[in-house]
């Protein structure tokens, strides 16, 4: 695979090559996550893609990037600043239809995070962005206290990733890794629980 | 993910977490996510909207700045920062600042700017170019480290630390809210622009 470097180099040389190698290696699988893992429309998706790219461009002669990981690290945070933009955006289009469920609690989980979490909390987080809401924060702080490979597991899970996909990420076996998720779900909720009751 | 109006309220939680994390650059492992996000392409853009992409980035990279332009025109008429700021009225950090793209050309009093780019022999066409450029690098500067306040990252937190890009040199001197931080102010600008320039 060309390395990043030759693919910066090519930009600044305003050779075409180098735009078309930045999107077969980065933007083509941004595109497939924003649309596979975020629900983006492919015209929203694209949206995302070219300003993340295009970002990149205006900013190449302004930035040195003194590994590949400091330049994926820059590609994905601008990524990731327009997936919110967008999925905030979408949420708040469909804010009426949403109706925020409990799944755990018809799996006789001891704590429920509707005990905790109010659905104002995200419509407070559509519009405005802040995370003033301290119950987002309580479970944060929570999600922190895990394990890590419980709270990769739970992060991914969200992002509609399949236990297979996870097992092949995270180098695990994916023998009983639905378990697992549930597991870690209610490692989460007891922290929070625990935490709380302090 | 659920169906899009049954939402599960931890996952929900989960993903308004991650994408506030991504703010915090020694939050998540950037590395990991992005060999995540690299694994697969389940999904393909069709040629059409590729070549389309292409086409807009293409633009994006070949068009010069007006930091650029002024710097080529430094060159081509052999003078220097001082002579500039001496014909243009302008003060030498102003002309810096531009040469780095690092402030809004419509920050600059229009007048003065006319007068800039009389002295270079720029013709409007190629300025107009420029100066869009410029505010587009602004503006993508602003967004790239627009970390709005977030409560998962409080700037007293153990092992807060300020990024590499949080101490480049060349960030705007504004966070790309000021009045004339926006595509209409530019647009009146350049207008007027034009008719001084066509005057």
């Amino acid at each position: 695979m060309i390395e990043y470097t030759d693919i910066i180099e090519l930009i600044n040389k305003k050779d075409p090559k180098g735009l078309e190698e930045l999107y077969n290696v980065y933007g083509s699988r941004f595109y497939s996550y924003s649309i596979h893992k975020w629900n983006l429309t492919e015209d929203e998706a694209w949206d995302v893609v070219y300003k993340t790219l295009e970002t990149l461009v205006l900013k190449l002669s302004n930035y040195k990037f003194e590994s590949k990981a400091r330049f994926e690290g820059f590609l994905f945070k601008v990524l990731v600043n327009f997936l919110r933009q967008y999925f905030r955006a979408k949420r708040s289009q469909h804010e009426g239809d949403i109706e925020f469920v409990d799944l755990n609690s018809e799996d006789q989980m001891p704590y429920y995070i509707s005990n905790h979490i109010h659905k104002n909390a995200f419509t407070e987080y559509y519009k405005t962005e802040l995370v003033e809401s301290q119950a987002l924060i309580t479970l944060n702080e929570a999600l922190n206290q895990l394990e890590k490979s419980d709270k990769d597991l739970l992060l991914l899970r969200a992002q509609n990733y399949s236990y297979d996909e996870i097992a092949m990420l995270l180098k695990i076996d994916n023998n009983q890794l639905k378990v697992k998720h549930h597991r870690a779900k209610q490692k989460l909720l007891n922290i929070i629980n625990e935490n709380q009751n302090k | 993910m659920n169906t899009p109006n049954k939402i599960d309220t931890l996952d929900e939680t989960l993903r308004v977490i991650f994408l506030e994390s991504a703010k915090e650059t020694d939050a998540i492992n950037p590395e990991q996510v992005i060999n995540q996000i690299l694994s697969s392409v389940d999904i393909v853009m069709s040629d059409a909207k590729k070549t389309l992409m292409l086409e807009k980035l293409k633009a994006v990279s070949t068009s010069l700045s007006f930091g650029q332009l002024l710097q080529k025109a430094i060159v081509d008429l052999s003078t220097t920062e001082a002579l500039i700021a001496e014909k243009s009225n302008l003060p030498v950090e102003i002309i810096e600042n531009l040469k780095n793209d690092s402030i809004y050309t419509n920050n600059v009093p229009i007048k003065l700017f006319k007068n800039l780019v009389s002295f270079l022999n720029i013709p409007f066409k190629a300025v107009e170019e420029s100066v869009r450029k410029t505010f587009e690098i602004l503006q993508s500067s602003a967004f790239a480290k627009s970390d709005s306040f977030s409560g998962f990252s409080p700037a007293f937190r153990k092992g807060y630390y300020a990024s590499r890009e949080s101490l480049t040199k060349n960030t705007p001197a504004t966070d790309g809210k000021e009045l004339f931080e926006n595509k209409e102010s530019l647009e009146k600008y350049l207008s007027r622009l034009n008719e001084l320039m066509n005057s």
